[in-house]
């Protein structure tokens, strides 16, 4: 009981909780909701979200649609999932169809750089550039902030990788993700309590050996772990699927959301304006070279134009005729019940893709791998997902089967073929720069990632990874490996 | 609270049986004695959880790990469950809801001919849906109450009563899921005493009265009539007020009084909310349904006889036009539909 108006009372979020989101630029039903965690309790919104869509009308923001509705309706524990029929069936929740209208003050119709994509990838390209000096950028978003995968990730930052460019540039994001907080001033709930790889058989765990190996010449403190020690690190595990584990200490997860918000904020501090409910529809072209992008916001003058567009980059490539190897592949997650805090590490096998971390919230935030998705960009969710991941879930920590299932989502991976990323400039079209094919992992290398670009855009250095990573080594066959991927 | 081993379990919507086990969660302190406040006394301005402690490294870490401890409200349960079983059932057309619209549109098409299931997350009937069930269970209607729909993925139904799970394949499903009902966010809502005008018909039904000096709080005039009718043939002391006069609801472990607008305080045991209600969008918007947002709640969005997407989906009753407005006319008119459509 409290003497405050309270809106939400899963979360404990009050009128002016959402009335200070609204002024600092949460405008619309699902940046609030995710601004300040309204309906994200286990009622999941039922109680509140009429309530607090009309405080968020009166205090000057927009109301379009009510929050996405999220299966399942009640709460529901894992143990009663694993038979359900998989079937391909998915639920088909419209997209959002019309955008609330803009604040007057985005009216620039010239900019020397437009970044195309609001996520973790742009959002920190535009600010490490902004910190290096450049001036007059505009960020435009096709939905609200966090919209995207950036958003809809489960937050592992790790440097367990099989490959020397993965390994060497994920330590230096857990870096920064270690500071992040105190530098960018908002609170990303970094909390290192590590990795763990489980093997089922003796040929993965030959292939993790392999790539501890590789970490441990980077300076990574990985270690392959027997199944009794695997077991004390996480107790819940069942230890009779387990042939070996790796583990270090060092990886993390964060909360994806302020960090995404963080960086926004500290682009605005600096002058780049970041427009979200802004949908690029075409880029126009003059004699070689990127001259304009068109927009549901008009059209902006512009020489250089950064493909940050995740899933959706193929499509924004296709504006200038570049195509693209990766495609979207739509990834399932899903979230439980908040509990106290039992578990240490995020817990995955690469056998399956299976994955699952408790966040700083006490939830269980997992997901697993799924070939059978429909194509295309698609984030609805499935009974297959359910299906899939309850399974491997209770097999791999069976005493998890007994908490229920809060909500489940997707989001969609932006995958290349060789599982690596395709970055840096494209023959033939001066001012076209790609930041693509993060598959699942854009969000963890972001971070240093957009330090090697804003060094190259604004400084004019060539990070040895353009060439590694350029599009051009699709034409020319050098295609590169990483066996680590999850999902 | 904790609930026969289930946590986080919101107990005033649950109806209390001989040997329940309640625990209370992440408690500091008792209703009268809320130790918890004293985080809304030194954070008068609220709890800014993004920018709090993000001056200084090293305190920031202190406080993840002190908020880490603090996080989370239930605990990891002792047994390893077994994996149930999950049965899956076709029928021609689901009907979601056990209310008056859903159980009138049930019999409509059954006596046609379809098998119709009609299925409730409620225990039981609802007092003014009793006569619409006898004639659904006539009309060879199968109604099964306590068997809630946890999501809809295209035609299938993801189904849950309390112990399992089951799937139901339908042809047809018709979204008839009512409303969602809520109280104002006004200062100090979240009192004891504090209820909707259905909870406290509710509580009437079970044969509990939710105060002795009631106040209804209306969103309309309208609105507060029936629960008013019901409280006073109850031999309840009722008072009436539009609930836009009210300010803040005053009490410490229950709900002491009210203070309007003017600056007057009214004595009361219990405030009654009623006319705030928000249609149940969520199940229907899985299947692709659009909303409206009016009359300070969201809504389905149907078409003239009720369709929702193309194909035989539709929603009926007050999820699409609020309790007020819906119609028996309006049933007809998708039964009508949803007949040619099956055949």
């Amino acid at each position: 009981m409290s003497d405050k108006a309270i809106a939400c009372r899963c979360e404990d979020v009050s009128v002016r909780d959402i009335e200070d989101a609204v002024e600092r630029g949460y405008r619309d039903l699902e940046s609030v909701k995710r601004y300040t965690g309204f309906g994200t309790g286990v009622c999941q919104g039922k109680q509140c979200v009429a309530v607090c869509a009309k405080v968020i009308a009166d205090a000057g923001g927009e109301i379009t649609a009510p929050m996405t509705p999220r299966q399942p309706f009640h709460p529901v524990a894992f143990h009663l999932l694993p038979q359900l029929p998989r079937d391909g069936l998915s639920s088909s929740v419209p997209e959002p169809s019309h955008s609330p209208k803009r604040p007057a003050h985005c009216t620039a119709s010239k900019a020397d750089a437009v970044i195309v994509g609001g996520g973790i990838m742009g959002m920190a390209t535009a600010y490490e550039m902004a910190q290096l000096g450049f001036k007059n950028m505009i960020v435009v978003e096709k939905g609200y902030l966090c919209s995207g995968a950036s958003g809809r990730n489960g937050g592992g930052v790790r440097a367990q990788w099989s490959s020397e460019e993965n390994i060497s540039l994920m330590k230096e994001s857990i870096a920064l993700c270690r500071d992040f907080a105190s530098t960018m001033r908002i609170n990303v709930w970094f909390r290192q309590g590590g990795y763990l790889f489980l093997a089922r058989e003796s040929a993965g765990a030959e292939t993790l050996a392999e790539s501890v190996k590789l970490q441990n010449a980077h300076g990574v403190r990985t270690e392959m772990v027997s199944p009794k020690r695997a077991q004390d690190i996480v107790p819940v595990l069942n230890p009779s699927r387990l042939v070996a584990a790796s583990y270090n200490p060092d990886d993390g997860v964060v909360f994806p959301w302020p960090f995404v918000w963080g960086y926004a904020r500290a682009c605005q501090e600096r002058g780049v304006e970041v427009r979200s409910h802004c949908e690029v529809s075409d880029i126009e072209t003059t004699a070689g070279a990127v001259s304009a992008v068109l927009t549901n916001q008009g059209r902006i003058e512009t020489p250089l134009v950064i493909n940050a567009a995740g899933a959706w980059s193929p499509e924004i490539a296709k504006f200038v005729d570049v195509e693209l190897p990766t495609h979207p592949h739509r990834h399932e997650i899903c979230s439980s019940e908040p509990l106290k805090p039992f578990l240490k590490p995020l817990v995955a096998d690469l056998s399956t893709g299976l994955y699952f971390s408790q966040s700083m919230r006490g939830e269980i935030v997992g997901g697993i791998a799924n070939p059978n998705v429909p194509g295309g960009i698609n984030q609805q969710s499935s009974l297959d997902f359910l299906s899939l991941y309850a399974s491997e879930l209770t097999a791999t920590a069976p005493r998890l089967g007994g908490i229920r299932v809060l909500r489940q989502w997707a989001g969609c991976y932006d995958i290349s073929p060789d599982a690596n990323p395709v970055i840096g400039p494209v023959e033939a079209l001066k001012g076209f720069i790609l930041m693509n094919g993060f598959m699942g992992h854009g969000f963890m290398v972001a971070p240093k990632m957009a330090r090697i670009m804003a060094r190259y855009l604004v400084k004019g250095e060539v990070h040895p990874l353009f060439e590694k990573w350029s599009l051009s080594r699709f034409a020319e066959g050098r295609l590169l490996q990483e066996s680590m991927i999850l999902g | 609270m904790r609930v026969d081993g289930i946590q986080s379990v919101p107990t005033c919507a649950v109806r209390v049986r001989e040997g329940m086990v309640c625990e209370t969660q992440n408690v500091v302190g008792s209703a009268d004695a809320d130790l918890l406040s004293v985080t809304d006394w030194f954070f008068k301005d609220g709890l800014d959880h993004h920018h709090m402690f993000t001056r200084f490294g090293p305190i920031n870490r202190i406080m993840q790990k002190v908020a880490r401890r603090i996080a989370g409200v239930g605990t990891l349960p002792d047994v390893i469950p077994e994996v149930a079983e999950v049965a899956v059932q076709h029928v021609d057309v689901v009907v979601i809801g056990a209310g008056r619209s859903g159980l009138r549109l049930a019999s409509l098409v059954a006596e046609k001919g379809p098998r119709v299931l009609v299925i409730d997350e409620r225990d039981g009937p609802r007092r003014t849906a009793k006569r619409e069930l006898v004639r659904a269970r006539a009309a060879g209607v199968d109604v099964r109450f306590g068997l809630s729909a946890l999501g809809v993925y295209e035609r299938s139904i993801l189904g849950y009563d309390g112990r399992r799970c089951c799937v139901l394949r339908a042809k047809s499903i018709v979204f008839a899921t009512g409303t969602h009902e809520h109280v104002p966010a006004i200062r100090g809502v979240d009192h004891p005493g504090v209820v909707t005008a259905s909870a406290a018909e509710r509580l009437l039904e079970e044969g509990f009265s939710p105060g002795k000096n009631v106040l209804v709080a209306y969103r309309e005039l309208e609105d507060a009539r029936v629960i008013c009718e019901r409280l006073a043939a109850n031999k309840v002391r009722v008072g009436v007020e539009a609930a836009s006069d009210l300010v803040r609801i005053r009490g410490g472990s229950h709900v002491e009084s009210v203070e309007h607008a003017s600056g007057q305080t009214t004595e009361t045991d219990c405030v009654v909310f009623a006319g705030f209600e928000s249609g149940v969008y969520e199940l229907a918007v899985q299947v692709g349904a659009s909303t409206r947002f009016s009359d300070d709640g969201f809504w389905v969005q149907t078409d003239s006889v009720g369709r929702i997407v193309p194909g035989p989906m539709y929603a009926v009753g007050s999820c699409a036009q609020s309790r007020r407005t819906a119609t028996d006319a309006r049933v007809e008119c998708v039964a009508d539909s949803l007949l040619g459509e099956l055949t």
